[in-house]
């Protein structure tokens, strides 16, 4: 005779006092699966949720900020680079410089990997007397931008489009007041240009331009292979001192220039795209805020909810088990008489304890698995839950089990 | 006369309650040697039950010397009490005490929970056939007969062959055919040679008994 064999048999003998301890344990384990799978569904869907969203705001964004940076970019170059030897009060005051520099620096800014500045664009400017017309116009002589080697196939989509040979393109004065329409054959001081573009009025020096090719420009003003400067817009670069670092980098590849930015223009740019990254973050992080917030409510219900059903469970073992021990206090004193040692006494109650725990564990795992949320634990959880449940139920047993080893056997027999 | 198994002078015991102390042994003495089946009788109060408890190492005496071949069980820590119990002593109640869930093979193995009785199953096997149990092994005690129940618990008593047995109204639940059956296998028990104590208010059981014992207040009052 084995104490298993009698803990078995007597288990067998009172199953309805060991079922209801086995409920128990099923309506407990089953709390903190159910509650580990919600939490981890609420996780899994929010996190799907987050990732729609982030991906729906990266791809309205997205739209916005093309949106915006072509409407920045429509505001034009806000990089101007002049020969060094170029008096900046002039630019001020004429809106160009006389100062010219070899077209090369051009093409060396644009075969350097340069990463400050995009859209390279070198001209010849002006002010010039139309013959033909008796107007003063900013004559600017245009070759197109020059494409950023290194970036190959991602360069910019340009700015300002080149004006081809034998073309010409007039601001809004300038072919409202003559009255010339795109096709039209035009002389430009001694030259036979077609109209090939005409502006709508720009309400800037741009109304009195006329634009032709830079080669053109440089043999009508007598100075080729020169340009007075070169047009760029900077890269959107969160930096400290944005400036800085273009002149820095400038400067390394062509040291005779110098470069001044138009603030306003920068600025408005810059201030598009970075609010635009902004409100993503703020939207996205709202989310997440939201989302820990209803996670850390639940969280606090489960944390309060699956100790209660446990500690419950637990004091319904040990009643089950003080039940028990009434039931079978002649057995105990029997036992006892018969040299049976209170340890054995002890531990055939703690037995029948720790296999409510492993049965009502084992139940709720089946359970669990059938109901299709069993695999919110993984198996060395799952092992670790039911050993812990096993010991939860036998520290529940321990109080009446130490009450039925130290029955007296005299005492329980001689009152029988 | 074999040697003593007990030895017992001067045993005293009090109760105590809520109406006080109640004397229940004052200055028993007893000696019970290998092979005398003796028959403890008195009227109701008298100590008869405690004198057993107290001979059987259940219930520590307030004063007085008591041998149990050889050994003062009182002197023991309780496990190995429990223990020596468990090697010398076999206990028979009024009413059989089986153990409800357990079969009668069961029953009689119970023993076996305290210590390892050499032979334990073959030894259950042959008791139960001796006492007429030999089909009924496999039943429980609910569908025993009170008689058989009472034979399953003296089998039971003697499955480690203790020296000493000890049976506290052995066939006062019994009609005349089973209280003289079990009186058959306890006086069959000391004919081998074990100290068989029986309390008892049944005058046949007491004419079964090799010696009678009297006691009153707690005393042993009388010897035949």
């Amino acid at each position: 005779m084995s104490l298993w064999r009698l803990t078995v048999r007597e288990i067998l003998h009172r199953r309805t006092g060991f079922l209801l301890g086995v409920a128990a344990v099923v309506l407990s384990v089953l709390c903190f699966t159910g509650s580990v799978a919600l939490l981890g569904r609420f996780d899994a869907d929010t996190e799907e949720q987050v990732g729609r969203m982030a991906a729906e705001t990266a791809r309205l964004l997205k739209a916005h900020e093309d949106k915006m940076r072509r409407t920045t970019k429509g505001l034009g170059f806000n990089i101007h680079i002049f020969p060094e030897s170029q008096d900046l009060a002039e630019v001020y005051a004429k809106g160009y410089g006389s100062e010219t520099m070899p077209q090369e620096y051009a093409t060396k800014l644009a075969d350097s990997e340069i990463v400050t500045v995009n859209h390279l664009l070198p001209r010849l400017t002006k002010m010039v007397e139309w013959g033909e017309r008796g107007r003063t116009v900013l004559l600017f002589g245009v070759s197109g931008q020059v494409p950023i080697a290194f970036r190959g196939a991602n360069k910019k989509k340009p700015i300002m489009g080149p004006v081809a040979p034998g073309e010409i393109v007039l601001g809004h004065e300038l072919h409202q007041g003559e009255g010339l329409a795109v096709g039209d054959k035009v002389m430009f001081n001694g030259r036979e240009f077609e109209v090939s573009k005409t502006h709508r009025q720009r309400g800037t020096v741009d109304d009195i331009t006329v634009w032709i090719s830079l080669e053109a420009a440089q043999e009508m003003l007598g100075q080729p292979g020169r340009i007075n400067s070169i047009l760029a817009l900077e890269c959107n670069c969160e930096s400290v001192d944005r400036l800085g670092e273009i002149r820095g980098e400038l400067g390394a590849i062509l040291p005779g220039v110098k470069i001044i930015e138009v603030q306003g223009k920068a600025l408005a740019r810059a201030e598009v795209r970075n609010e635009a990254k902004a409100l993503r973050a703020r939207e996205q992080a709202e989310f997440e805020r939201g989302r820990e917030a209803v996670r850390a409510t639940r969280a606090a219900m489960i944390g309060v909810l699956v100790p209660l059903v446990a500690l419950l469970s637990m004091a319904w073992i040990a009643y089950l088990t003080f039940v028990n021990v009434g039931q079978r206090a002649r057995e105990i004193g029997t036992l006892r008489a018969i040299g049976v040692g209170s340890g054995k006494v002890f531990g055939t109650f703690l037995m029948r304890a720790a296999l409510m725990g492993l049965a009502g564990a084992s139940a709720a795992l089946l359970i669990a698995l059938a109901a299709g949320f069993g695999d919110a634990l993984s198996a060395a959880v799952w092992a670790a839950l039911i050993g812990g449940v096993i010991l939860l139920a036998s520290a529940a047993a321990w109080v009446p089990a130490l009450l039925a080893a130290g029955k007296d056997p005299a005492t329980v027999l001689r009152h029988d | 006369m074999t040697e003593p198994v007990v030895r017992a002078s001067g045993l005293t015991k009090r109760y105590r309650g809520g109406g006080g102390e109640v004397g229940a042994l004052d200055g028993a003495g007893l000696e019970v040697a290998g092979g005398e089946f003796v028959a403890v009788c008195g009227p109701s109060g008298c100590g008869k039950s405690t004198l057993l408890s107290v001979l059987g190492g259940l219930l520590r005496p307030d004063g007085g010397e008591l041998d149990i071949g050889g050994t003062d069980p009182y002197a023991l820590a309780a496990g190995a009490r429990a223990r020596f119990r468990a090697e010398n002593v076999g206990f028979v109640f009024q009413d059989a005490h089986l153990v409800p869930y357990l079969d009668v093979f069961d029953n009689v193995m119970a023993p076996t929970l305290a210590m390892r009785v050499q032979g334990a199953a073959g030894r259950a096997r042959e008791l139960l056939e001796t006492f007429g149990l030999g089909d009924r092994r496999a039943h429980v005690p609910s569908a025993l007969s009170a008689g058989e129940q009472q034979r399953a618990a003296l089998a039971r008593a003697l499955l480690a062959s203790p020296g000493l047995v000890l049976a506290d109204e052995p066939t006062g639940n019994l009609d005349r055919g089973n209280a003289e059956r079990v009186l058959g296998h306890l006086a069959d028990c000391a004919a081998g040679g074990a100290a068989v104590v029986m309390v008892t208010h049944d005058e046949g059981a007491m004419e079964a008994a090799g010696r009678r014992v009297t006691m009153d207040s707690g005393r042993i009052t009388d010897e035949q």
